[in-house]
């Protein structure tokens, strides 16, 4: 921690994009410390996000979200066991062909409705899963002297709004202006 | 008639930029009220929330909105600010907790009311127009676009009310001026409703005639209900034109260009050609003056800024430059412009469609113009016999430096009778004469007479 230097929370669920990681660098270039929320650090590595930038990543905790894991459940777990333990069984050559044929339909099909699903149903709930998910572990950062919160996608604007209600006072934008923060209240 | 006498015709007016927004088209509704408010209408003017104005266009001109003729009613129908609400804190529960679906419902509610972010405002608008329509009657609605929505509430009321409407196409909806191709792919929602807000309109207005001829050839239907009302120049904000600006001081070459500079423009070219035209000794020491706002957003001015190659910082003491922008002028001090600028640059994007509404004001200001726009454009019509035009019929910047070096010999010899005739091709197009057929449209289509000169009515 910096102390006195002016941060911005950026909150980021979509793919890493330029537009995010060109307005990080541009804040950093004006002393500004940036702190970015998202599911998984490894991409935005990759993608070449400076290092300065702090990240906080809360795949796991949406991961462990009861929506998630219901679908595990559903999709993947109880079929998966089911299949396991008619495999154990030991049934006879042409049943066990007729298992792996089982097995191969419900890989396919599960990755379709996982898709199907994830797609329609779980992007529509996941503003919601991330604000909840994020709360324990986002609960002890200390964020320092926070002058702007900003929404980079879609998904990260209910745990935007979680945070605003944290910090009250503070700029909370969809808006990635390439000017240094202007300080509390709402962007002019 | 009643006990008090024959009662003011009365128009509904949906013209959503009104001042004190500063958007292009202002001055022409601005005009078309005060010129209605005038010869005696009752004016009811439905525009744009303030808070959009300043909070999302942030470009408004309070001095202008004092220019409003004080019998002109104003009020100003509800908008929701869904595409432009940047605040978290401002969301709705909905968008705040399910933003993709509130996303999705706001795109279908494009798709399926009107296609246009502006939606909600000709929703309230139609809802306004009801309600005071109930409480006194309207004769006449008024329409201008864009946003072109109001073209739709025109129609609404219409189809509610019985009341008939008059089209202002401001600007072109489905064309597009600046590539000359239809501005929409051919199943998108808005051809339906340009055709629907067209087959029940009394009247439809277009700023030149490529633009009428345009939409008569698509709509041959409505061919006989179209016509030609200008764009003009403003008397009342332009004081000190009467006769033209005057005569030019002593010293270097003043080039001005007032307006708002947008992307379509070719503002490279204008200021390469100046560069080159300088080097020419009867432009040593000339300035290009550039007044007004760069964009119609805040954040465009430093985008075109670098585009222009120049700096928005006063320049230091004693440094000199060559182009300076002097940024944006309220509209009731730029006579001062014009009276201080020898010769005035037009700058127009596109071309076959576009007259610009600034044209008519630089020729009032009885000026050398030069033309920096691609050739066939439609405003070489209103040009056409203006004594002091300019014309490079090319975006060349060579050749647009000659006419600017042509320019500049001809404002150093300027005499009183060039100006004159200027000025006498000018006042053709005073904002008065081009709207009187308008305003005589009007009155035919809501049946309402003339029964005495000036405002009595």
């Amino acid at each position: 921690m910096s102390g006195n230097r002016p941060r911005v929370i950026v909150l980021a669920f979509a793919a890493p994009s330029k537009r995010v990681k060109d307005y990080a660098a541009g804040l950093l270039a004006q002393g500004v410390e940036v702190d970015l929320i998202t599911s998984v650090a490894a991409p935005w590595r990759a993608a070449g996000l400076d290092r300065a930038v702090r990240i906080h990543a809360v795949a796991e905790a949406e991961e462990r979200h009861p929506v998630r894991r219901v679908e595990n459940l559903l999709l993947y777990r109880i079929p998966g066991r089911i299949l396991h333990d008619l495999r154990r069984s030991r049934l006879g050559p042409n049943a066990d062909r007729r298992l792996e044929e089982l097995c191969d339909l419900h890989r396919r099909a599960a990755g379709r409705l996982h898709r199907i699903f994830y797609r329609r149903v779980y992007n529509v709930m996941r503003p919601l899963v991330i604000a909840r998910a994020a709360r324990r572990p986002l609960q002890g950062v200390d964020f320092g002297r926070v002058e702007r919160i900003v929404a980079a996608d879609i998904f990260a604007v209910t745990l935007t709004w979680e945070l605003a209600r944290r910090f009250p006072g503070v700029a909370a934008t969809t808006a990635l202006e390439a000017g240094p923060p202007a300080g509390g209240g709402p962007p002019s | 008639m009643n006990r008090r006498g024959p009662r003011r015709p009365r128009v509904l007016y949906l013209a959503f930029y009104y001042p004190p927004s500063r958007a292009s088209g202002v001055y022409r509704a601005r005009a078309t009220a005060n010129h209605l408010a005038a010869q005696g209408w009752d004016v009811t003017v439905l525009a744009a929330p303030l808070k959009f104005l300043h909070e999302v266009i942030g470009s408004v001109d309070e001095e202008l909105a004092t220019t409003v003729d004080p019998r002109i009613r104003v009020e100003r129908p509800a908008q929701h600010q869904f595409a432009w609400e940047h605040d978290v804190r401002r969301f709705g529960a909905l968008r705040r907790s399910m933003p993709l679906l509130a996303r999705k419902l706001y795109h279908l509610s494009q798709e399926k009311i009107f296609p246009e972010h502006y939606y909600s405002w000709g929703l309230s608008a139609v809802a306004h127009g009801l309600r005071m329509h109930a409480r006194r009657r309207f004769d006449v609605v008024l329409a201008t676009g864009n946003p072109f929505v109001s073209f739709a509430a025109a129609w609404g009321l219409h189809r509610l009310t019985g009341l008939p409407y008059v089209l202002d196409y401001r600007d072109a909806w489905t064309l597009n001026l600046f590539t000359d191709r239809p501005a929409y792919p051919v199943d998108h929602p808005a051809w339906a409703w340009e055709r629907r807000v067209l087959t029940r309109a009394s009247a439809v207005c277009f700023v030149n005639d490529a633009l009428r001829g345009w939409h008569a050839e698509r709509y041959p239907s409505v061919a006989d209900r179209m016509m030609v009302v200008p764009n003009g120049w403003d008397p009342d904000l332009l004081p000190g034109l009467a006769g033209g600006a005057g005569a030019r001081g002593a010293g270097p070459l003043q080039f001005g260009y007032l307006g708002t500079l947008t992307t379509t423009q070719p503002v490279e070219e204008m200021i390469t050609a100046f560069r080159r035209a300088r080097a020419h000794p009867e432009l040593a020491d000339a300035t290009l003056n550039i007044h007004g706002h760069l964009g119609f957003f805040a954040h465009s001015q430093a985008h075109l800024a670098a585009r222009l190659g120049i700096c928005l910082d006063p320049a230091p003491d004693g440094a000199e430059r060559d182009v300076v922008y002097r940024g944006p002028v309220s509209k009731t001090d730029v006579a001062g412009v014009y009276r201080d600028s020898d010769v005035l640059v037009f700058l127009a994007g596109g071309a076959r469609y576009v007259t610009s509404g600034k044209i008519f004001e630089y020729m009032a200001a009885a000026r050398p113009i030069v033309s920096v726009h691609a050739p066939g454009i439609a405003a070489a019509e209103v040009l056409d016999g203006y004594p002091l035009w300019f014309n490079a019929e090319s975006l060349d910047p060579d050749e647009i430096a000659q006419a600017m070096v042509a320019a500049g010999k001809a404002a150093r010899d300027l005499s009183p009778e060039q100006r004159r005739q200027a000025y006498e091709h000018a006042q053709a197009y005073a904002r008065q004469t081009v709207l009187a057929p308008l305003e005589t449209r009007l009155r035919t289509v809501s049946n309402v007479h003339r029964i005495g000169g000036g405002a009595a009515w």
